[in-house]
């Protein structure tokens, strides 16, 4: 029923933990079994100045975590064995303890969700919970993982409909599909391992985005920049993490980086309509190595907008991470649209989430140090050859008028305003290349 | 002629059974030109419909889609199409050959399958939306049926079991003498089922008092003359 806050633990609900001189107060709630899980992962010396919070309808899983705060979320519907893997269950019991979702957000500027959708308490709780936190007035950033396809349509369909909230709800949702694991793992990989290697990615996501906002950048990426980046974009994301050491450490990194399993050999990129690179390094990070390291992940991104910030962390000798996340739009909206608008918006600090907010800057015009850099598009005129999927994208006028081929001199086919004989993938906007 | 009988209808009568009728089917009907279908609940036909997007529709996406002539496209679909993104597909290109055996364009297979899926599903979500829309969806407590040449397609009924959420089988004339293996194609489910419906109304003709007919056929007389 209530939350059992351990006392003596730091960062109890509504008293804002330590943090970084400037850096914003973040708080990672794991939800469910799989959150849960997941928060164990993370390398707690690391976070040291996030709270941790579990939430959780079964105590079980609740007792092993190590988190310092643990909130039982129960009611006498659940009679005390969890949520049974009904979301409209978890999301009963989350909405009857609202007030106590709310404090548990209390004091943080950035709250990051940890779950995994499919199950009843992670799709029931984490929008109610998303909600709650934007009411305590913290930004919402969701890391979320699929279920596997075998798992079943129920499932599926859950956590389908429990990440169309999230993505109503939440400023930003990164989300993994289970199902993409099957590419990297050994055939005869144990179940366990397998759960292990996906809440792995999970965690190397929320490790980056950690980086990037709390590590002294360089050229630092807001929150607020993040969460235009990811926002209508989310349905699917992709993350992947290299780190290098040593002299030659920028193009090894890039080579990592570009190789990794979840990137389908650089298709994914080409894919996707927006790329987030951050760079962390130790003190001897140099301008040339940034440079490097983009102009190559730039030549991979065909017509992504790509969001990069580099931050210097003291503890990183010799060694330089790079953290890629891409998302692909899969929304209806016509894919150029956010692109396209020429709003020159100042970098003023204030991330403002709620108001969307197009940026598209001159690079040239961004001192060095301050304010986030957006590098344009590549031009995609140059054929390159020999790296697939690095095709040169053509690029769509909004006004073509599609042949209809043999229908074009039929009736139309109107359902519902929509001529249903142009072909499906292109009223969807799904390109093919 | 003497009568006429929606498509639909016929596909149904030549494919369920009793019980399923009486449990509640969907049958769908997937023609080239139209897609029809028909609701069966609690013996009776409670629901039907028809879209005008059918195996052509695929065929002329896909020609659309991959830049080539509907001919081929409609081949493509043949050999190559799937209702779903396959792995296999995945990364598989399909070379095609001019009449001199000599290949002169390659074409991914994953865009074939994904233009294929994004057709058939939305044909499915059209009607399972209309289903929504009238309330039926609770009945059909033994699931859906397909038919027609469409239902040829690899993968579509695992396709439409991710759509409506229930079981789906291809389905099989039934109820009808000759050579099993060369009348139960998914075809000609709406044929065998014209001829049981034919059947049906002459044995009802035959049982009933002639007087209707014969004021029918004196009408139609007045009217021929």
């Amino acid at each position: 029923m209530n939350p059992q806050a351990d006392p003596s633990a730091p960062g109890a609900a509504s008293s804002p933990s330590s943090s970084g001189p400037s850096g914003p107060v973040v708080k990672i709630i794991g939800v469910g079994n799989a959150g849960i899980a997941m928060l164990g992962m993370l390398n707690h010396t690391e976070f040291s100045s996030a709270a941790m919070v579990v939430i959780n309808t079964e105590a079980g899983a609740l007792t092993s975590s190590s988190a310092p705060v643990k909130i039982h979320l129960e009611n006498k519907l659940l009679r005390g064995l969890g949520s049974g893997g009904d979301p409209d269950r978890g999301r009963a019991v989350a909405e009857e303890q609202f007030s106590t979702l709310k404090a548990a957000c209390e004091g943080a500027n950035i709250v990051f969700i940890v779950t995994g959708l499919g199950g009843g308490a992670g799709s029931g709780i984490s929008p109610v919970l998303a909600r709650a936190a934007h009411e305590a007035g913290a930004l919402v950033l969701a890391f979320v993982t699929l279920p596997f396809h075998c798992e079943g349509n129920r499932r599926e369909s859950q956590a389908q409909k429990s990440l169309e909230q999230l993505k109503k709800l939440a400023d930003g949702v990164i989300c993994l599909p289970s199902q993409r694991i099957f590419k990297i793992i050994e055939e005869n990989t144990g179940a366990r391992e397998t759960f292990r290697v996906i809440d792995g990615f999970l965690v190397q996501a929320v490790h980056g985005v950690w980086q990037l906002l709390t590590c002294p950048g360089l050229i630092q990426v807001h929150f607020g920049d993040l969460c235009d980046l990811l926002r209508d974009r989310h349905a699917e994301s992709l993350f992947a993490f290299a780190e290098a050491t040593g002299p030659g450490r920028a193009r090894e990194v890039v080579e990592t980086i570009l190789a990794h399993p979840l990137l389908d050999d650089g298709r994914a990129l080409a894919e996707s309509t927006a790329v987030l690179v951050s760079l962390v390094a130790g003190q001897d990070l140099s301008m040339a190595e940034i440079n490097r390291v983009m102009e190559q992940i730039k030549r991979q991104c065909g017509r992504a907008k790509i969001l990069m910030g580099a931050a210097l962390d003291p503890a990183l000798e010799n060694t330089l991470c790079v953290t890629l996340i891409a998302a692909r739009q899969e929304s209806r909206a016509e894919p150029a649209a956010a692109d396209a608008v020429p709003a020159a918006s100042s970098s003023s600090a204030a991330p403002a989430p709620t108001s969307v907010k197009p940026r598209f800057e001159m690079s040239e015009e961004i001192p060095l140090a301050g304010g986030p850099r957006e590098v344009p598009p590549a031009p995609v005129s140059r054929p390159r050859k020999g790296i697939p999927g690095n095709k040169p994208v053509q690029t769509q006028l909004p006004l073509t008028i599609v042949s209809k081929g043999r229908f074009d001199k039929s009736e139309p086919t109107k359902h519902n305003g929509e001529d249903l004989d142009i072909p499906t993938f292109i009223r969807r906007g799904i390109v093919m290349n | 002629m003497d009568d006429v009988v929606f498509n639909g209808i016929a596909a149904s009568l030549s494919l369920l059974t009793n019980e399923q009728k009486e449990l509640g089917a969907l049958v769908i009907d997937l023609g080239g030109g139209t897609t029809e279908y028909v609701v069966h609940a609690n013996g009776i036909i409670r629901h039907s419909g028809v879209l005008a997007v059918g195996g052509d529709h695929v065929s002329n996406d896909l020609a659309y889609g991959l830049k080539v002539p509907l001919s081929r496209a409609e081949k493509l679909k043949v050999e190559y199409g799937a209702a779903l993104v396959t792995d296999a597909g995945k990364g598989e290109t399909i070379s095609l050959t001019n009449e001199m055996g000599l290949e002169f364009k390659r074409l991914n297979r994953e865009h074939l399958q994904c233009i294929m899926s994004l057709r058939l599903r939305e044909i499915f979500e059209l009607i399972a939306l209309d289903l929504e829309r009238v309330g039926l969806v609770g009945y059909l407590r033994s699931g859906v049926v397909l038919c027609g040449g469409g239902s040829r397609v690899p993968g579509l009924v695992k396709l439409a079991e991710e759509v409506f959420q229930m079981n789906v089988s291809a389905g099989h004339a039934s109820g009808i003498s000759g050579l099993t293996t060369a009348l139960d194609q998914p075809e000609f489910a709406a044929a065998i089922g014209l001829v049981k419906f034919g059947s049906l109304k002459t044995r009802r003709r035959s049982g009933r008092s002639f007087l209707p007919t014969r004021i029918k056929g004196a009408i139609e007389k007045l009217l021929q003359r």
